[in-house]
């Protein structure tokens, strides 16, 4: 059986960010959708205004080659995964797959825990790397913050470990 | 007491209290724990590793072989550190290491005795009669220096990363210009020194002026100095492994570095050389430049009448400041004709006997055979050495990387005018490696034997392998191989230098991802409602999954029967979110997953579903499911739970390796949907019990609906894991708990893994890498009909029709009934002629008491066991014999008839 006695957090309602050591605060309000192409995805990237690899914009993110991830307000969403649909691109929701975080002042700890370049954090640059032993999106935002996207089944396990790590 | 009443960097305003085997003693800030002992006198430290002989303090640095010490006790213990590398704190508490019941007195000082028997090789010579096995006990209790912690390590330990335009490795003068000199070229600049002082020997060479350049340094907004920090590693692409010791008070204890660099330059100085003469590991017999460091950095004179035996020049400013400090100070210089040839005294050295038969009396003797630059991180990045017959050392000579070595790591070691005398003449134990107590005789066994190669010496006489990696030993090893082979000691060569240069905590290495957080285990949606129904959780497929239910003083093997049997005639709630969820997409897609499954995707309607098996090229199974077809160019497939990411890999693999003319996307959604399974006759009614807008009566068994249930957005496939009619129910996970607690106030008994595994093996189905292993083939657990029937290809068809996929003897998954008591899985099937060892006819896979039919029952992978049904066969488990009967796998509703509700 597990050891719940080192799950303390298990028995709790939900995860809580409050009080970790790297300051992490819950983005609400949006809506996600994960992007592909069957095949190639040059035309309809260009056609949506999606960003290059290692890169992002307001409201999407490069995570991977031909792979982006859509961050909208609710109100917009369905309009922005209808117009994915014309360019021909595929558009799943994952608002519920996903934790999205917004770190303060979090590059110079990042940097030293990821092993990325500062640059790799500045506003319109994101990076799709490990941590916590699990996949991270970090995208650059103002002021030295980080936002960090990774799949909600890990919540506990991140919490942990920002307290931990830093 | 030996400490001076001035010089020295430590604070004598400030005393510190210490323990060194239960006594008290005190130093002062700025000690380590070398000093603060050689200072109140102690000089025998603890006993050496293979002949339990008194060692004491011969270095004053990471060069130490004998003054190993264990701190701490029980989980906080650390075994086999150098008492020279140990900075002197409040309270510090510290024990020699290898005796009993003391240094002074060590009972297995009794190993001296048998020395003649214990040379080089010994064991790979004796204790090989009857067995090795029989001695490899007493052996190693022996052996092992410290004492391992009792416990888990209670400390923390961070990892952090950093890259730099350039790294300079040691903080010494040649570091420290380096450093400033990169800096000013306007890079970013990362300067690490092991010691907790910057200065390397100008902290003992007080006339060597470095303030002003680390004032410098500091003041430069593009360089990063880190004390405390030992690089131990120097890998490819320029990377570098450090750790540093931490000294906040509750943060972490060390924090392991990963560096990258432009450049590096590697300032680590250089390490004296002992001299090779009897008696030469006697406490009190110690570098030479080491007693210089005592006295001009720790204000501590370790001696009051010294010799100092030497073959180089290195040793005129030693005695001079020896003499200074007001000790009387005989040199004997090899180069001129006369040598010390054996140290007197027992447990400390009290004489020295010359080459010319003269004894001196003395109570610190110090050596210098020679200087030996820190070339280890240049070997690790890949540099060749080349040996200097002016300095008589190994020296860098070709890099590999981006890397340079300056000062005395370089060879610029001033005019040392050395003659080396490798091996003094007379007879004695003479030590060649102190840490793993390596005597010259060993070196010339092992010549006569002929282990010439310097990696053969290495390894027959472990010269090298102790704690200090043959810092001090290994030029002088394979220089003694070199005389005795006729062979000068650039010919004979050094082995490879490798990580770590000075031993590293498993702590640093492992970083914060131990315990709980060693293995990411996720989380259900709807974990907290779990908790609060009562489930006892264990870890599935890397998910913390409720196992049972139990209720007051029920048992969870109970609690999983009693479920069970609910399953069969109600209704019952299972959490079915790891199930995995890829959604294939594309015009593609039906022709992708005609190729990837062993079901035909294409033939499906919008709205039907299928069950599929995935193989890899070898044609064993390595994942099943359900694939549903959701629009013409639209599928979500269904994988194991453990295996909804190596799954979708898998499948990116195929599409962007082999089968790039295909369009088609592959998008995980497993997160997204949280997966409540209504499952049991009355499920159909407790779906319409808690509302849905899906016409429940049009809704047959594998077929898919998108509509409402409970008020939430749903979709709900006919899929059954249980054998009953099931409705799996897919809502946003948001909505996990809310759907749960539907559900629960409806009636729906909660079910744990443990239930349905209960039940699946009722069934017969089987569950992959359970009932399957790396072998199985789909023919093996009865599904060769499919195949058949397919007329397309799909990964694996090919090798389905090798020889050995169409043998009638292979293992085939059938059911098993004991003759009473339940079967254990992993229970091997006897042969005919039941002989134990013998061989097998197969395995059990799945083992449970079954409550619907109030017996026993298994599945087991049985050699030709379809023909063999009927056939009473033997198991053998752990010296238990059992007798069970080999049976069709379906154990429950053979006719499939309750799937349909």
């Amino acid at each position: 059986m597990a050891d719940l006695a080192a799950w303390p957090s298990m028995h709790g309602s939900e995860v809580t960010w409050d009080g970790a050591a790297i300051a992490a605060r819950p983005v609400e309000g949006f809506r996600l959708f994960r992007v592909k192409f069957a095949g190639e995805s040059e035309e309809g990237a260009k056609a949506l205004g999606l960003p290059d690899c290692g890169h992002a914009t307001p409201s999407a993110l490069a995570i991977g080659p031909g792979d982006w991830l859509l961050i909208h307000p609710e109100a917009d969403a369905d309009a922005a995964a209808a117009r994915v649909t014309t360019a021909g691109g595929y558009a799943i929701e994952v608002s519920d797959a996903l934790i999205v975080l917004d770190l303060k002042d979090a590059t110079q700890v990042l940097s030293r825990l990821t092993g990325l370049g500062i640059a790799c954090f500045e506003p319109g640059r994101t990076a799709r790397t490990r941590l916590a032993g699990i996949a991270v999106v970090l995208a650059g935002l103002d002021m030295g913050g980080v936002r960090m996207i990774f799949d909600r089944s890990y919540a506990r396990h991140m919490r942990r470990y920002l307290d931990l790590a830093a | 007491m030996t400490r001076l009443p001035t010089g020295g960097l430590i604070d004598r305003s400030k005393a510190v209290r210490f323990r060194f085997n239960g006594r008290d003693y005190a130093g002062h800030p700025g000690d380590t724990l070398a000093s603060a002992l050689l200072a109140n006198g102690v000089r025998l430290i603890g006993r050496s590793f293979k002949y339990h002989r008194p060692r004491g303090i011969m270095a004053a640095g990471a060069e130490e072989a004998n003054a190993l010490v264990q701190l701490g006790s029980g989980s906080s213990a650390e075994p086999n550190l150098k008492a020279t590398q140990v900075p002197l704190r409040d309270g510090l508490e510290a024990t020699s290491v290898n005796c009993w019941p003391g240094p002074r007195f060590d009972l297995r000082g009794i190993n001296q005795l048998a020395s003649p028997l214990l040379i080089a090789g010994f064991y790979y010579k004796t204790f090989m009669w009857p067995s090795w096995h029989l001695f490899e006990g007493p052996i190693r209790r022996a052996a092992g220096l410290g004492l391992a912690p009792e416990g888990p390590d209670p400390d923390r330990y961070v990892h952090a990363h950093a890259r730099h335009d350039v790294i300079v490795v040691g903080g010494g003068p040649a570091g420290l210009a380096a450093a400033h000199d990169a800096a000013l070229a306007g890079g970013s600049v990362l300067l690490v020194e092991s010691d907790f002082e910057l200065g390397g020997s100008a902290l003992w060479r007080p006339e060597v002026e470095v303030a002003p350049a680390i004032a410098a340094l500091r003041a430069m907004a593009n360089v990063t100095i880190l004390t405390r920090t030992e690089v131990f590693g120097y890998y490819d692409h320029n990377s570098l492994a450090a750790v540093e010791t931490v000294m906040a008070g509750d943060g972490p204890r060390q924090r392991l570095w990963k560096l990258r660099a432009g450049k590096v330059i590697i300032a680590t100085g250089a390490i004296e050389r002992p001299l090779v003469f009897a008696g030469n590991d006697r406490p009190g017999v110690m570098l030479a430049s080491a007693a210089q460091a005592y006295v001009q950095r720790y204000g501590v004179l370790p001696g009051h009448r010294i010799v100092i035996a030497t073959n180089n020049d290195s040793t005129k400013e030693v005695a001079s400041v020896l003499t200074a400090a007001g000790a009387s100070v005989d040199v004997v210089d090899s180069r001129r004709g006369l040598s010390v040839t054996h140290a007197k005294g027992a447990l400390g050295v009290k004489a020295a006997r010359l080459s010319d038969g003269r004894t001196l009396p003395c109570d610190l003797l110090l050596m210098s055979g020679g200087w030996s630059p820190v070339v280890h991180l240049f070997s690790q990045s890949g540099g060749s050495l080349r040996y200097d017959d002016t300095i008589a050392a190994f020296v860098p000579a070709v890099a590999r990387q981006p890397v340079e070595c300056v000062g005395g790591a370089a060879g610029d070691l001033g005019d040392l005018n050395i003659e080396p005398e490798w091996e003094t003449p007379g007879s004695g134990k003479k030590f060649v490696d102190f840490a793993n107590d390596v005597t010259a005789r060993d070196i010339a066994i092992a010549a006569s034997e002929n282990y010439r190669s310097v990696e053969h010496l290495k390894r027959y006489t472990t010269l090298g392998m102790g704690s200090d990696q043959g810092k001090t030993s290994n030029v002088n090893g394979l220089a003694l191989m070199g005389e005795l082979t006729g062979r000068a000691p650039g010919n004979v060569g050094t082995t490879k230098f490798r990580p770590p240069y000075n031993p590293v905590t498993f702590g640093a290495l492992a970083g914060p991802l131990v315990g709980t957080l060693h293995t990411p285990i996720k989380c259900l949606p709807a974990h907290a409602w779990h908790a609060e129904q009562g489930a006892v959780f264990e870890e599935h497929g890397r998910w913390i999954r409720p196992t049972a239910y139990p209720r007051s003083g029920e048992s969870w093997e109970a609690a999983a029967q009693r479920e069970a049997l609910e399953a069969r005639t109600s209704a019952v709630l299972f959490d079915g979110s790891p199930l995995g969820k890829i959604e294939v997409c594309g015009p593609d897609a039906a022709v992708f997953l005609d190729r990837i499954y062993v079901g035909t995707a294409s033939t499906l309607k919008p709205g039907r579903s299928r069950y599929g098996l995935m193989l890899s090229e070898h044609g064993v199974i390595v994942d099943d499911g359900i694939f549903v077809r959701l629009a013409e160019d639209r599928f979500l497939v269904h994988t194991t739970s453990g295996g909804a990411d190596r799954i979708a890999l898998a499948m990116e693999e195929w599409l962007q390796c082999e089968w790039t003319d295909l369009r088609v996307a592959i998008l995980p959604a497993t997160s997204q949907w949280a997966v409540m399974t209504v499952s049991g006759p009355g499920a159909r009614q407790m779906i319409a019990d808690v509302g849905t807008d899906i016409d429940l009566a049009d809704f047959p068994h594998m077929a898919f609906r998108e509509g409402t249930v409970a008020g939430f957005a749903a979709r709900v496939l006919r899929a059954s894991f249980t054998g009953e009619a099931s409705y799996e129910i897919s809502v946003a996970a948001r909505h996990a708990t809310a759907l749960a607690q539907r559900f629960g106030r409806a009636g729906a008994v909660p079910i744990g893994v443990e239930a349905l595994n209960i039940l699946r093996t009722e069934k017969g189905y089987l569950h992959i890498g359970v009932d399957t292993d790396g072998t199985t083939l789909p023919d093996d657990v009865g599904m060769a009909g499919p195949i058949a029937k397919k007329a397309s290809d799909f990964v694996g068809r090919r090798s389905l029709l090798r020889d050995d996929a169409a043998r009638e003897d292979r293992l085939q998954l059938v059911g098993l009934l004991s003759d009473g008591p339940m079967l254990t899985v992993g229970s091997q099937v006897l042969a005919p002629g039941g002989t134990v060892p013998g061989p097998s006819d197969g395995h059990v896979t799945s083992a449970v008491f079954s409550p619907t039919l109030g017996r026993p029952i298994a599945m087991g992978l049985v050699r030709r066991g379809r023909s063999r049904k009927g056939e009473v066969v033997e198991l053998y488990d752990m010296g238990t014999r059992l007798k069970a009967t080999i049976v069709d796998p379906v154990f429950v509703d053979k006719a499939g008839e309750k799937l349909n509700g």
